[in-house]
């Protein structure tokens, strides 16, 4: 039914449900009207309904006296000076004192002023709540608890000798245990969004596997060194490993740096003993080698003198008048001391090209 | 003088957002009370404009003040306040001031005025209390419970507090004050607000009543759900040259809902010795 029909159809109804006395009387909110010293001027069905009391009873009391205590003195405290300077106040929660208990109620109020600015009266709308509030309350007490839970895990990751953070999972750091400021605490800001701790040389290899971390919400393990001002760099263990909520998301990074300086310093110690052991032996080597080789240099040069003196003697024979066995002979002995020279020249080469 | 230097010795004023008006020679200064700020003054600054200098600010913390220079330890107990007191006038070279505090900061000029005796010359405390809470042969008016029920109710309105509070045009226009008091209301810090007040009426300065050594005058309301005339009288009974005003009035801040009955009462003070 559209509303020109409705008028048209119920003119009676329409007139009723719109007159601005049924409205005010009957409206889903309580209205009431004040002086500045509290005294009720007039209040609605529904507001008199609320607070459990009829109209004529409640013209005996003042608007404060319907509050609990504490709104009471907040309303004095606050709310008068408030609507008194300003002139209105908005959305104020307060609890009022309800014939089954106090009910939580949303209050809204304008001054009334005269020419001097002066309040003669107060006018006011209050919004029964009782049902949000308990979810409000319900919320309030979540967050409480999510809250005492955090607290929980500082205490805790305050008395752990590592230092602990925790970082969302866009990598910015949201948390740093006690610890880790106080191993900054010279000069370095601690800037959550920035973390600058780690030694300069180490800075671009942290930055590039933490970004491969995120990505693939894969574990972080590094050996890297932190450097406070005032310090020399420290070698720690960085350590970064995922939490997962309950819907398999990534909601957090859980961190910590193991101070491994003393092992690290000693492991590097370690090695670069075995590399000097090393490179000795690596001399050792190469010196025999190169003895070696001299050896070999100097007993092939010692060696070819007889084969080539064994040559020219072939050669001197051949210009001899000799049997054809002889020649024969001649000719294999020829042929034999060509091998060996070719040996020796060998080696010879070889031990060259070697050394 | 160099940029700096001015701004160095304004500092303190910039800091509590100090404000001098009038055109007189002696210096009343106002001190707000819990919950407010200098704005609570507008009603009562007319009575006083002509023939005095008047000196408004807000505590550090409150109002227009500079709330970065909130200091957590500073402001735990009242003194942080008294301190704002003493370092506006020490900026400011205030001597032989007349104080005037409403609620809380009556008892900031009280001490005030026993660390720096110099700085004041008479004290006008309104609707003050030495202590709000009840003690076993004590009337402060407000119990324990009270008390925590309103930091309930105050934690209830976070919301409200923060909000940007943006005024109407026509919500300061008084003659003579506009062009003092036409910028926006400041908001509010909720966890400040909350400190103060449990500040305020967890502290108990009866023991430094006997040690005020100038005359002092309390203004005290008729109903007023903070302080009474019992507390007044406690109070003129352990100050030594406390006089006692009792007005006709309703409510904590009579300042602004009876300012013609505060204003005659202040000039009576000042004028009668």
């Amino acid at each position: 039914m559209s509303r020109s029909s409705f008028i048209e159809n119920e003119p009676l109804r329409f007139a009723e449900i719109t007159n601005s006395d049924y409205l005010y009387q009957k409206a889903p909110c309580g209205f009431i009207s004040f002086l500045p010293d509290g005294s009720i001027l007039r209040v609605n069905e529904t507001f008199s309904r609320w607070i459990g009391l009829t109209e004529e009873e409640i013209y005996n009391l003042k608007f404060t006296s319907l509050l609990a205590i504490g709104g009471n003195l907040y309303y004095e405290m606050v709310i008068t000076p408030l609507l008194s300077i300003r002139g209105f106040a908005s959305e104020i929660n307060f609890s009022f004192i309800g014939p089954n208990g106090n009910f939580d109620a949303l209050f809204n109020a304008v001054a009334y002023k005269d020419e001097e600015g002066m309040v003669i009266a107060v006018n006011a709308t209050v919004q029964n709540i009782t049902d949000r509030k308990k979810y409000e309350a319900e919320l309030l007490q979540s967050k409480r608890y999510a809250e005492e839970e955090k607290r929980r895990f500082e205490f805790l990751s305050n008395t752990i000798p590592n230092l602990i953070w925790t970082a969302l999972p866009t990598g910015e750091l949201n948390f740093i245990n006690q610890k880790l400021k106080d191993y900054f605490s010279e000069g370095t800001v601690i800037d959550y969004r920035k973390f600058n701790g780690v030694f300069h040389e180490d800075r671009e290899a942290v930055v590039v596997s933490w970004r491969e971390c995120l990505e693939s919400g894969r574990k972080l393990e590094k050996e890297i060194r932190l450097h406070a001002k005032g310090k020399d760099p420290e070698w720690f263990l960085l350590r970064a490993e995922p939490y997962y909520d309950e819907d398999r998301k990534l909601v957090l990074w859980f961190g910590s740096f193991t101070n491994i300086h003393k092992q690290k310093l000693l492991q590097l110690a370690n090695y670069s003993s075995l590399s000097s052991s090393l490179s000795l032996a690596h001399k050792t080597i190469d010196d025999n080698k190169e003895m070696f080789m001299k050896i070999a240099m100097n007993q092939s040069h010692m060696i070819r003198k007889p084969v080539a003196n064994i040559i020219g003697l072939i050669s001197l024979l051949n210009e001899v008048k000799l049997s054809e066995e002889g020649k024969e002979l001649i000719e294999l002995l020829n042929k034999s001391a060509d091998e060996l020279d070719m040996l020796i020249k060998e080696i010879v080469s070889h031990t060259r090209v070697s050394v | 003088m160099s940029i700096n230097d001015t701004l160095l010795m304004n500092k303190i004023s910039t800091r509590n957002n100090v404000k001098i008006i009038g055109k007189g020679t002696q210096t009343l200064l106002f001190a707000h009370g819990f919950g407010c700020d200098q704005h609570t003054w507008r009603s009562i600054l007319p009575g006083f404009l002509d023939d005095f200098k008047l000196v408004l600010f807000d505590y550090v913390g409150a109002g227009c003040s500079d709330f970065s220079a909130y200091d957590t330890i500073r402001y735990s107990s009242l003194d942080g306040y008294v301190q704002d007191v003493i370092e506006i006038c020490g900026e400011l070279e205030l001597e032989k001031v007349i104080f005037i505090g409403h609620s809380v900061s009556s008892m900031i000029g009280l001490h005030a005025s026993i660390q720096s005796p110099h700085l004041f010359s008479k004290l006008i405390f309104i609707c003050p209390s030495p202590r709000y809470i009840n003690d076993h042969d004590y009337y402060g008016g407000m119990e324990q419970d009270d008390l925590d029920a309103l930091l309930e109710v105050m934690d209830n309105n976070h919301l409200g507090w923060s909000r940007p509070i943006v005024t109407s045009d026509t919500a300061m226009e008084i003659p003579v004050l506009d062009q003092h008091f036409t910028e926006n209301f400041c908001t509010s810090d909720p966890e400040i607000s909350r400190k103060f007040a449990q500040v305020t009426f967890s502290s108990d300065h009866r023991k430094h009543l006997p040690r005020l050594s100038i005359p002092s005058l309390t203004l005290q309301g008729r109903e007023d759900i903070l302080t009474s005339e019992k507390v007044a009288r406690y109070i003129q009974q352990h100050t030594p040259g406390n006089r006692l005003h009792l007005l006709d009035t309703v409510g904590h801040f009579p300042q602004l809902s009876d300012p013609k009955k505060v204003i005659s009462a202040i000039r009576n003070f000042i004028y009668s010795s």
